[in-house]
């Protein structure tokens, strides 16, 4: 073959990909064709049966998230099940039971203290039609969140200001941080994904120090995330009895959110979850997510095709109309990336030193800023500019991104490179 | 080849191996399969990595690939009461069904468009939805292009050799052809990949 034919060869080889499997797709699709084939066997398959309808629901996003989400959950809290067989056959658990433990699950009531050691309240209420339509109340001396009817109001006591958000599923990444601490506690959901997307997924079962009974014990850590959980279930009810977050990967100093009573099934009135704007409160609308996701998109899409004077106006607009999202951040560092990419290297300098200056240490967006400063620096010959901005990289990488990719990658590299021998 | 990955070949070298939920099954897999229901879920579990990872390498789409992974498990539901052979045939017949339903879902203009369409959003994120403006994202990108833009069964071949690892002569066992068959369709695929790229004008030259 020719020198270019081994050229592609190497890339080819070299080609990075996501193909890790999920293991919850894998336990939710082992669980389908097992029925499937059960149907098949019992039915001969005359006709379209389970195994149809199974592909239809695999096949379905919805579908394969809930059969994911079931198998995790039922491998998360069906580990007491599961260790109740003494010789390991015959197991006695199955998906249907453990769904069923969840739904019966409808209030949920935590005390627990925050990284501060402030007390915390959260209570959160299933909706009739378990659609996603629960209501929750989150209570700090700080801070009350209240999300019921697809509007989450945040208010800040301090402030007399309340945040008002159209819909749950809540963008940016400060705003996401807020949803994810209280829909850690909602359940089921995040806990499926938890397991899916642990680096390290370990259970033990042992003696409960705090309660005298046997315990399964779960952590996990997501270094990509900062952040790691652990977890107390009790195998009886298998439902979680205390946990902890960590806004760190390994579960390093003291948790962030603490939860250190969760009781089910209390009596929670419907008035909790009614909010009120207070008397003189300043209400600030958060919502318009679509109108910026659209308008980021849009700039997205100018940069694509290399329009790069249109996809700077538009960037700026995101700055401009929503310094508050984290994608402001982003923008910024497109502008300068837009402005290097047109020759304009002073302009591209300037934009992502503004970038840096506004958004020191935006973790999961501000190193991206430090590193193509960092490249600008090191191409206009200012060495220790480079060095500190490349290092600024590295540092904000950490617990973040990932040792082998962009743009912790690079930026370790280019400071080997610079500071090594000539 | 990972520990929990499964065999080619078929030989289960370590009960761990069967991965979580499933147990181990004493003597032929396959007539096990054919009698229990839950050995025949085991059975396809354990090579459900295989063949997963073999869909990503087609379709460059997690989300896609678990779709098409799944209906690839749902026809060996429905072929499993005529398929004859042993573990290693089975083994055959499912790369051979992986190979045609990736071919089939590909063959779909739309779905292909989606795919190009989702890549060309990935690239530019490597995780965190910031855009990666560097020439070797951009080269990726260019190449998963080319590779999606080849005809199914070149594109089969080139996952087979370059990211399942195979020799000319399995993939020959496998798609039904001659090495020699297998060995010219590759060069060629390689030849039109290497043509693409040199369009597409990023990274290195290859004209």
């Amino acid at each position: 073959m020719s020198d270019s034919n081994h050229d592609i060869e190497a890339l080819l080889q070299d080609l990075p990909l996501d193909d890790v499997p999920d293991p919850a797709h894998r336990a939710g699709l082992r669980e389908m064709l097992y029925r499937a084939r059960v149907e098949h066997v019992t039915r001969n398959a005359a006709q379209p049966g389970l195994a149809a309808r199974a592909g239809a629901l695999l096949r379905r996003r919805t579908g394969r998230l809930a059969t994911a989400l079931a198998a995790a959950v039922v491998a998360a809290l069906g580990v007491g099940l599961l260790t109740r067989s003494p010789d390991g056959a015959g197991v006695a658990w199955g998906m249907e039971n453990a769904i069923a433990a969840l739904q019966d699950v409808r209030t949920i009531h935590i005390n627990g203290l925050t990284k501060s050691g402030a007390p915390f309240d959260c209570w959160v209420k299933a909706g009739d039609d378990r659609s996603g339509s629960d209501s929750l109340r989150y209570e700090t001396d700080s801070e009350v969140v209240v999300m019921r009817d697809n509007v989450t109001y945040v208010y800040l006591p301090k402030r007399n200001e309340v945040r008002m958000m159209e819909g749950r599923l809540l963008q940016g990444v400060r705003v996401w941080q807020l949803a994810l601490r209280l829909r850690l506690w909602v359940g089921d959901n995040l806990l499926g994904e938890l397991m899916a997307h642990a680096d390290r997924w370990e259970v033990s079962r042992r003696r409960d120090e705090q309660t005298g009974r046997n315990a399964v014990f779960v952590t996990c850590d997501y270094p990509r995330l900062g952040m790691s959980f652990w977890f107390v279930f009790d195998p009886a009810t298998q439902l979680i009895q205390r946990a902890r977050q960590w806004h760190t990967s390994e579960r390093r100093g003291r948790p962030d959110y603490e939860a250190i009573r969760i009781a089910y099934n209390e009596r929670v009135p419907d008035e909790l979850f009614a909010f009120q704007i207070p008397k003189g409160a300043k209400v600030i609308d958060a919502s318009g997510t679509e109108d910026r996701r659209s308008l980021l998109h849009e700039a997205e899409r100018l940069y694509e095709n290399r329009e790069l004077p249109s996809a700077i106006a538009v960037y700026r607009q995101v700055y401009q109309q929503y310094p508050e999202w984290s994608y402001a951040a982003h923008a910024l560092t497109m502008i300068g990336i837009c402005h290097r990419l047109s020759g304009q290297d002073d302009k591209a300098t300037d934009s992502l030193e503004r970038t840096v200056q506004e958004y020191p240490d935006l973790r999961g967006w501000s190193e991206t800023a430090w590193f193509y400063l960092g490249r600008q620096y090191a191409e206009s010959g200012r060495k220790t500019n480079a060095i500190e901005a490349f290092g600024k990289c590295v540092a904000l990488c950490q617990g973040v991104r990932e040792p082998g990719k962009f743009p912790w990658k690079a930026a370790r590299e280019a400071v080997e490179k610079l500071t090594g021998p000539p | 080849m990972t520990a929990h990955e499964g065999d080619l070949n078929g030989s289960i070298r370590n009960v761990s191996d069967l991965g979580p939920g499933a147990r181990p099954v004493e003597g032929d897999r396959i007539s096990q399969a054919r009698r229990d229901p839950a050995a025949f879920a085991d059975l396809c579990q354990r090579h459900y990595d295989r063949v997963f990872r073999y869909c990503v390498h087609r379709l460059f789409a997690r989300d896609t690939a678990e779709d098409v992974t799944s209906t690839v498990f749902l026809k060996v539901v429905g072929g499993f009461d005529g398929f004859r052979g042993g573990e290693q045939d089975f083994v055959r017949w499912l790369w051979r069904i992986a190979t045609n339903t990736v071919n089939a879902h590909l063959r779909k203009t739309a779905r292909r468009e989606r795919l190009l369409g989702t890549l060309a959003s990935e690239v530019r994120t490597e995780n965190t939805g910031i855009p990666v403006a560097d020439e070797a994202a951009e080269t990726r990108l260019a190449l998963k292009r080319a590779i999606l833009g080849l005809k199914p069964r070149h594109q089969a071949i080139i996952a087979l050799r370059f990211f399942e690892d195979m020799s000319v002569s399995e993939i020959a066992a496998l798609t039904g052809g001659s090495p020699s068959t297998v060995r010219s369709q590759l060069s060629r695929a390689l030849a039109r990949l290497r043509r693409d790229m040199a369009r597409s004008g990023v990274g290195r030259e290859f004209g």
